[in-house]
């Protein structure tokens, strides 16, 4: 069973839209790393994101040393690549996220055109998702994915969070209770 | 709209039609994604309907083999383990 049976359609959207990132850096990434669920995060953000969040997805797309999206290139060739997934019926729930019953520790997303693995860092993100949503009863969503990023200070994502004026301490605050200070 | 770098959707245009090879190749590049990205979804959608992959190679123009070593992993690891 895909561990994305517990996400919602959001959270689900976002893993894919990072899992799209490693498979379409130049050259390609060979594992998911927690850069590319920071990026896909600001990139696919919804309302369970607190404000504090305050990312510009180019800014961090420079800082990443990510090129410009698919989704701007093609629109330079006139393709709106929204469009263009939706007629195709291209939607979030042919992606799945598996564990190997045979390796435990390898996680791969796998959707239309793209498998990858998820570098150990990005794997804990997940974990520590799983177990946020799990202590609420509730499916993941995309605030649990930011716990995930926020859990390990010593991660490179949070380097380039406070490298882009937010402060991780708050932002923690503000998932916790979000008319903290 | 801001795309990637600074730069707008209007740069970027200007870019892959100006002399800077870069962009345009790169959208290049984000049109064979695109590309692949259709066929695998088409070619899913074909095997959850029951079509052969002999059926699924000929309606790609590529040969049987081709088709069954491109798609064939990715969509056993999901029907087994579901979605």
């Amino acid at each position: 069973m895909s561990m994305f049976a517990r996400f919602t359609d959001a959270a689900r959207e976002t893993v894919a839209h990072a899992a799209r990132l490693a498979a379409g850096a130049r050259p390609p990434a060979p594992r998911l790393t927690t850069g590319h669920l920071l990026l896909a995060l600001a990139e696919t953000r919804d309302e369970t994101v607190p404000a504090s969040l305050a990312l510009d997805p180019a800014a961090l797309r420079r800082r990443l040393g990510a090129g410009p999206g698919d989704r701007d290139l093609l629109a330079t060739l006139g393709i709106d690549l929204d469009e263009v997934r939706r007629r195709a019926g291209a939607s979030a729930s042919l992606w799945r996220m598996t564990r190997s019953p045979f390796r435990p520790l390898r996680v791969e997303v796998a959707g239309p055109g793209v498998l990858v693995p998820l570098a150990g860092g990005a794997r804990k993100v997940i974990e520590v998702a799983q177990h946020h949503a799990r202590r609420r009863g509730a499916l993941v969503e995309q605030s649990d994915l930011l716990r995930g990023l926020l859990a390990d200070a010593r991660d490179e994502s949070l380097t380039h969070l406070r490298a882009e004026g937010v402060n991780p301490a708050r932002l923690w605050r503000h998932l916790n209770d979000p008319h903290a200070a | 709209m801001e795309a990637g770098e600074g730069r707008s959707v209007v740069d970027l245009a200007a870019e892959a039609g100006g002399e800077d090879p870069a962009t345009g190749l790169a959208a290049v590049a984000a049109l064979r994604r695109l590309l692949e990205e259709l066929e695998a979804v088409h070619v899913e959608a074909a095997r959850r309907r029951g079509w052969s992959w002999e059926a699924i190679a000929a309606a790609l123009g590529v040969k049987r083999q081709s088709a069954h070593k491109k798609h064939a992993r990715r969509i056993a690891a999901g029907d087994r383990r579901g979605t």
